[in-house]
């Protein structure tokens, strides 16, 4: 990109705006940095646009992905002209309702949820309160361009709250845990050989051992680009674990996670899966599993996360025998679902309800609140 | 600040042999400027712990290293009681009644641990608090006080301010997500492999004896190696290594040589995986798309 001075030009006010532009999309910047980013500007005297696109970035990103999308914000900003619409290129990266405008929905539940009213639910307002409305708001109903990148950012921030409770949990107080003599005789030396503080040993906490199956069939577009988000959450998380995707069949998939630009790891996911918008065979992807990569990927503390609507064309028999497969090698198999919690859905009227011995919770999947209910099943489990 | 400061800065890098681009000088002018920590990620081998040995060179002033790890307490970052000294201290009074009795809290029983020793120096030094992401977060949540207000608390001596305010680089390999607290109170660059052109010129600088065509061609072939399915891609540290080993073995020629890569792959191949997924006729194809 090319940038003029004129286009600075006036400095300070724009300067503001272009501030303010930045927090719409999500930057934190406070006053420190407001000033901090004027001062250096004015105290320059705005000689080269480079150098202060440098020191606006350098000072209001505050993660790789502030930095990474820093670029594209600045020219939305001062060149306009040059970029079609940021917000809506973001958007058919990560929402593929955008490339595939046809896209109506799935299943025939979107007319019915729009009866309910939840249709391009509009999610106003800021702070705490925007935030519970982001969390409640099912993903199919994320109209607000904005509020889709905030929850998108809540889903794989709490992918990454796992590890945190976890470790609480298993820090051991001053009180708790084994006595750790050496220290104490060394702490002791402080008191003249009086062990006036008694030290402990911590348990180490032993990292989370995850497998995820994630179905990226056609019915699970609408849900994916946020789970998708929660799941690299996991993954940073719990670098151990494994992610497999699966549609008619089933492939591993989890460098493409541990990608660190989500834009990459939505390319490579999509050019190594030429079947994408097809239909999804459950029970031979999970054979695939068991048959090729259990015995690598599944030990006997490992969490197996299924992650799919539950549309199937294989047989429910071979399923259910294939999940008690799965079941049998690993501690527990939890299985979200984006159609439970939505209106008019219960396990109890799905087939699934036949795979309720196999599978130790069916949970929904559907919004924000439903990830972190299962955030908080994971962690109960591990613990 | 302004351009010329950012020029003349990037030459004394240059100088001292690193090659930066404008945005990492700019986002150090502003530190130094504005006294505000920088962190620093990106991935592992492309140049973060060097910024702060190049600074710590240029600036000629101490460089006080950090390195984190898990369990990492204000003992051995802070400072620690010299407890024998003290009981020793405490049996010579002993032995000899008369003697005055000894402060045993006294700065002289003090070790000086790195964060400590960063803010006793009578020059401002440059402080390295290296993959603070290692380090638990109560360690972080310690370290905000002292990057905010440059003092330690020690309950026996009592708050020790700051001689001199030293600049302070944090680096991250981004293994766990660092809190919002501390990001806040940094600057941040992300610090990404260089492109063809300044990877050339990092080799040049660092390897200056290795054959310029021979540079281009390592340059290239790490460069289509990074767009690979790897599980650690190659950083720069990977590629000196690499033009290390290719010189120490007398290779001129890597085009007709792929035995020569092959045998070397150990040099930028870090995983068992990676060794297994990229194959000799995979590493000729690359080298013959890279040419």
């Amino acid at each position: 990109m090319t940038t003029t001075a004129n286009t600075l030009s006036p400095p300070g006010n724009r300067l503001l705006d272009f501030i303010g532009y930045l927090r719409k999309q999500g930057y934190v910047i406070g006053v420190g940095e407001t000033t901090d980013i004027l001062k250096t500007a004015s105290e320059s005297g705005y000689p080269d646009p480079d150098l202060i696109k440098a020191s606006v970035r350098a000072l209001s990103c505050r993660n790789y992905e502030d930095w990474q999308q820093f670029d594209r914000h600045f020219s939305a900003f001062w060149r306009p002209e040059d970029i079609p619409d940021p917000q809506q290129e973001l958007l058919a990266r990560i929402d593929p309702r955008l490339r595939h405008k046809t896209a109506s929905g799935i299943s025939g539940s979107s007319s019915q949820d729009s009866e309910h009213g939840q249709h391009d639910l509009p999610v106003d307002g800021a702070g705490a309160g925007r935030n519970r409305s982001v969390g409640k708001a099912d993903f199919r109903f994320l109209g607000d361009k904005v509020a889709m990148r905030e929850a998108e950012l809540i889903a794989e921030h709490l992918g990454r709250q796992l590890r945190k409770q976890l470790s609480r949990k298993r820090v051991v107080s001053p009180r708790g845990g084994r006595l750790d003599i050496r220290r104490t005789l060394r702490g002791s030396l402080a008191t003249g050989g009086f062990p006036a503080r008694v030290r402990f040993t911590k348990r180490k906490p032993v990292p989370l051992h995850l497998v995820i199956l994630h179905d990226v069939s056609h019915s699970m577009t609408w849900n994916n680009p946020l789970l998708f988000r929660f799941v690299r959450g996991l993954i940073k998380t719990f670098p151990d674990s494994s992610v497999f995707a699966f549609h008619t069949r089933l492939f591993p998939v989890t460098r493409m996670f541990r990608e660190a630009s989500l834009a990459r790891m939505q390319t490579r996911l999509e050019a190594g899966n030429n079947l994408w918008m097809g239909g999804t065979c459950i029970a031979t992807s999970i054979a695939t599993f068991n048959r090729e990569f259990s015995r690598k990927a599944l030990n006997s503390k490992t969490i197996v996360l299924i992650i799919s609507d539950g549309f199937d064309t294989d047989h429910h028999e071979s399923l259910e025998y294939e999940l008690q497969v799965l079941h049998s090698n690993a501690r527990s198999v939890i299985w979200l679902n984006p159609m439970l919690g939505r209106a008019g859905v219960s396990l109890d009227a799905t087939e699934l309800k036949r795979s309720l011995p196999m599978v130790d919770r069916f949970m929904p999947a559907n919004s924000v609140e439903s990830l972190r209910a299962t955030i908080r099943e994971i962690g109960g489990i591990a613990i | 600040m302004n351009s010329q400061s950012v020029s003349e800065l990037r030459s004394r890098f240059t100088e001292a042999g690193y090659i930066a681009d404008t945005a990492l000088i700019t986002t150090i002018v502003l530190m130094q400027q504005l006294e505000r920590p920088l962190l620093i990620e990106g991935e592992a081998g492309v140049g973060k712990t060097e910024v702060a040995t190049t600074m710590a060179k240029i600036e000629g002033c101490k460089l006080i290293r950090l390195q984190c790890y898990e369990g990492l307490d204000t003992s051995a970052a802070v400072y620690e009681w010299n407890y024998s000294r003290q009981l020793l201290s405490i049996k010579l009074h002993e032995s000899n009644i008369k003697q005055q009795t000894p402060h045993i809290f006294d700065r002289e029983f003090l070790l000086e641990r790195p964060l400590l020793q960063s803010i006793m120096q009578d020059e401002p030094p440059i402080l390295l608090i290296d993959e603070i992401d290692r380090a638990d977060e109560a360690f972080e949540a310690f370290l905000l006080e002292l990057l905010s207000e440059f003092q330690i608390s020690i309950p026996e001596l009592g708050t020790i301010k700051a001689r001199s305010f030293p600049r302070v680089i944090l680096t991250s390999n981004g293994t766990r997500e660092l809190s919002d607290a501390l990001r806040r109170r940094c600057l941040y660059h992300y610090l990404d492999y260089p492109d063809r052109e300044r990877e050339i010129a990092i080799v040049e600088q660092r390897v200056p004896e290795f054959d310029h065509r021979m540079t281009a061609q390592v340059v290239n072939f790490i460069q289509a190696l990074r767009m690979q399915d790897l599980a650690k891609s190659p950083g720069i540290a990977e590629t000196l290594d690499w033009c290390a080993a290719l010189q120490g073995l007398g290779i001129t020629e890597l085009e007709d040589n792929v035995e020569a890569l092959f045998q070397t792959r150990g040099c930028f191949l870090k995983t068992r995986d990676d060794l297994e997924a990229v194959n000799q006729e995979q590493m000729a194809t690359l080298l013959k798309k890279s040419a």
